[in-house]
């Protein structure tokens, strides 16, 4: 066998005392193999990335590089290296052109710091024909959809001569087109000999691609197997270190009364004539590919955006000009796509948050807040959902993991009492076992008759978990499932029926 | 619906490309209208020469604003650099020395306000409001609160001088300047950097741009340019009384942001762009004088163009993810 391109040898990572980190040994065997890392978040990934890409210096252990010591200091000894990262959030600057993020630390053809437009544009059309896309080099970042924007981001680490690419979640805002594009280039690329180093937690996407596959838990290496002999069972169970008798918990629903009725909705742009209900008691799913109109929906019926025609009844009752306040004090919550942005108040600590969207309820006397029920009802709710906080009133929201984060959302919602809740991707970015937990609470909130709109573009969870399904294509609504008709090829097939 | 998005946001391009020239060339015209002297080649000349100190000061602060950062010390940066010019060539140094002295007193100013907000990562605006004070409260002392006459041959030189008896100096200066720093902003390495320092702090920083050496240069430039356009202003005006300036840093943001510099970070012009805002401004102060407007109107019609230059940049922000 070959010397491995990239030997991480018993590394040991901690901060203050608690090891994330140990032992850990991983070998990226041979030119244009793909090794696959999983595992689940706070598994100690990024911790390891971090280390190879010099952001963070380990407490022991040695790195091969081509069989020789590696020591990255910085971000630009890894890029010296030849060692380039795809995070998850992509790093490119929306002002500029394609050309000027491909070149923004050193361009081709500038001398005395002044810049050869022709030259850089040139260079960046044929970094970008590389990736096999043909397009101006002097195109605004801001422009380009999210797919587009990554190949950006690929071209650029290819035109900084990287040897080795790290892919850290690279599909989770692509659609199924653009996610077919990124692994053909992959595929190319190992061709080419280029190594990549691929973490995910779309389990079936790491088994096709990758040659072999390492998993990670709770700071150790459980395993690395050929991606051939290993089955998506197999490393789930590593992962999560138990087994997972089913992946999705589905308990049989009795729907009760009509909560919440949407009729003939129609956005500004987005999506036109959506007609649906929701029952007390069921979970009811909403599929569609990236840009069907499913989040423009939740946010036009909750009040974000405008609504052009169409009504929505609450319990029988037309609502007017609905505001996010308004359906608070209704009991209908929303959690939204984007926590980061839109879900939580990052640097602010995990009380805050979890109280936030009940604030209303916490105000005593003269709108002063009620400090032993706000301890009260978020330690209820840290405890009910199981969130891993060392300290609710210190430690702030960006530094849970992604489960932990995505848990607090809902938390804060939980707070409020909701009859109806709105879920958009409330998966997104979490690990299996949080995933399956977030399942298991939607579940307890439908049995204690609630409803539920669960909006997602992962089939699985969605036939998993749902009652029944709409399917949005293309802004319009496309079709309906039930239980008993979920099948994948269907849904996909109401999901494309709409696009020209 | 992609391509439509497309399509709807290059109407907004276009709107936003010419709607400044188009504004500019509306102003003048109406102006033109309330008095007959205001499109000769004369007040042409006339304008360019009072905008050449605002035009200066704002090419030095388009690099800060581009890299997501503001100076509110300008106003403050330009009296002090006229004091020490004012005082030096009473005192018999010529125009190199006259020059290179307000070019210092800005570095100086520059200096301080880039250590604050680069290093010790204080935030921008509180950083030059402080500076606001103290370099003011520093030029008054030298000046014992007495105003100083720039009465002499470099006064004179700087102000007075025309090439081919046509073309003002402080014109030229102006022009030059702005050249400079649009080549040096659109055109070379540390020009780009700052663009994506405004646009993302963060992510510059993980590229490998020297996210603090890069701020604090544009501190540096910004506070240079204040002590240039000190030196022309306080030349042209001819008597530095101790309000000298005072407010100027508000025009001279206000011009920047209706010239498309964002407040945001990230985008902008020294030239067209901040100058064309310039321009705008000064026109309308211009028209308003030779309107014959009553004092209290200019307070108010500033408070109105600040407004409506901070409304359009947000306008045209709304829902960008930066």
């Amino acid at each position: 066998m070959n010397e491995p391109v990239l030997e991480l040898k018993r590394i040991s990572k901690s901060f203050s005392g608690v090891e994330v980190l140990k032992d850990i040994s991983v070998a990226l065997r041979g030119e244009g193999s793909i090794l696959g890392l999983v595992g689940e978040n706070g598994a100690g990934k990024s911790t390891m990335m971090n280390i190879l890409g010099g952001v963070l210096q380990r407490d022991r252990g040695e790195i091969l590089l081509g069989g020789a010591p590696y020591n990255p200091r910085s971000a630009m000894d890894a890029d010296e290296a030849g060692i380039a990262f795809i995070h998850q959030e992509l790093n490119l600057f929306s002002n500029m052109t394609i050309a000027e993020n491909l070149f923004l630390s050193d361009a081709p053809g500038s001398k005395w710091g002044v810049l050869s437009y022709r030259a850089m544009n040139a260079a960046a059309r044929r970094a970008m024909q590389y990736v096999g896309i043909d397009i101006s080099p002097s195109t605004l970042v801001d422009t380009l959809p999210m797919g587009m924007r990554q190949m950006v981001e690929i071209a650029k680490a290819l035109s900084r001569k990287a040897r080795i690419i790290v892919f850290d979640e690279p599909t989770t805002s692509l659609c199924t087109e653009e996610k077919e594009q990124l692994f053909t280039i992959i595929r190319d690329f190992s061709a080419k000999g280029i190594s990549m180093i691929y973490i995910s937690h779309a389990l079936d996407d790491v088994l096709a691609l990758c040659g072999e596959v390492a998993v990670l838990r709770d700071g150790s290496i459980i395993g690395q197997l050929p991606a051939e002999k290993a089955t998506k069972a197999d490393i789930v169970s590593m992962m999560v270190g138990r087994k997972l008798d089913q992946l999705f918990p589905y308990v049989p629903k009795h729907p009760g009364e009509v909560l919440l009725r949407v009729d003939s909705l129609c956005g500004q742009k987005a999506f036109r004539d959506i007609s649906f209900s929701l029952r007390a008691g069921e979970i009811v799913g909403l599929f569609g590919l990236m840009g069907a109109g499913r989040s423009e929906l939740a946010n036009a019926i909750y009040g974000i955006d405008r609504i052009e025609s169409g009504r929505i009844f609450l319990l029988g009752e037309s609502v007017r000009n609905p505001a996010p306040e308004w359906w608070i004090g209704k009991g209908v919550a929303y959690i939204t796509e984007n926590r980061r942005e839109e879900g939580l108040l990052m640097p602010k600590t995990v009380k805050e948050n979890l109280v936030l969207a009940n604030l209303r309820a916490l105000g005593g006397n003269l709108g002063a807040i009620d400090a032993p029920r706000e301890e009260k009802d978020s330690a209820a709710i840290i405890d009910r959902l199981s969130i891993k906080t060392f300290d609710k009133s210190r430690q702030s929201a960006q530094s849970l993991s992604g489960g932990n984060q995505q848990k607090v959302v809902i938390g804060k919602w939980l707070l409020t009492n909701p009859r109806v809740f709105l879920a958009d991707e409330p998966t997104r970015g979490v690990d299996v076992g949080a995933k399956f937990e977030i399942y298991s609470h939607l579940n307890a909130l439908a049995e204690d008759g609630s409803a539920i709109l669960f909006i997602s573009s992962e089939m699985e969870e969605l036939i998993g978990v749902c009652d029944r399904i709409l399917v949005m294509s293309n802004g319009s609504l496309a079709g309906e499932l039930d239980r008993e008709r979920f099948d994948q090829k269907e849904l996909l097939n109401l999901a494309i029926s709409r696009c020209y | 619906m992609n391509a439509a998005r497309i399509e709807s946001d290059s109407i907004y391009d276009v709107f936003y490309k010419y709607g400044l020239f188009v504004t500019f060339a509306a102003l003048a015209v109406l102006f033109s209208l309330l008095n007959h002297n205001f499109f000769s080649g004369a007040n042409a000349i006339n304008l360019l020469q009072q905008t050449a100190s605002t035009g200066i000061a704002a090419a030095g602060l388009v690099f800060v604003m581009v890299a997501g950062g503001i100076d509110i010390s300008m106003g403050s940066t330009i009296f002090f650099s006229s004091v020490i010019v004012t005082t030096l060539t009473n005192g018999g140094v010529g125009i190199a020395g006259a020059i290179g002295a307000a070019l210092l007193c800005g570095i100086a100013v520059g200096c301080l306000n880039g250590f604050l907000v680069s290093i010790l990562r204080i935030v921008p605006l509180i950083v030059t409001l402080a500076t606001l004070y103290i370099v003011r409260g520093v030029a008054l002392a030298l000046t014992g609160v007495q105003s100083l006459s720039f009465f002499n041959k470099v006064g004179d030189a700087v102000a007075y001088t025309r090439i081919g008896g046509a073309i003002p100096i402080v014109v030229l200066i102006l022009v030059l300047t702005l050249c400079i720093a649009q080549f040096v902003l659109s055109r070379t390495l540390f020009g780009r950097q700052l663009y994506a320092i405004g646009n993302n702090a963060n992510g510059a920083r993980i590229t490998g741009i020297k996210v603090r050496r890069n701020t604090f240069l544009a501190y540096v430039i910004s506070g240079g340019m204040a002590g240039l356009a000190g030196m022309v202003s306080g030349a042209q005006v001819g008597v530095i009384t101790p309000t000298f300036a005072d407010g100027q840093e508000f025009i001279i943001i206000t011009s920047a942001i209706l010239g498309g510099v964002s407040l945001f970070g990230g985008k902008g012009k020294a030239f067209p762009g901040a100058f064309l805002g310039v321009l705008i401004v000064m026109c309308i102060e211009n028209g308003l004088v030779m309107a014959g407007a009553d004092k209290y109107l200019y307070t108010i019609v500033r408070g109105l163009v600040i407004f409506v230059a901070v409304m359009i940049d947000c306008m045209r922000n709304k829902g960008e993810l930066r």
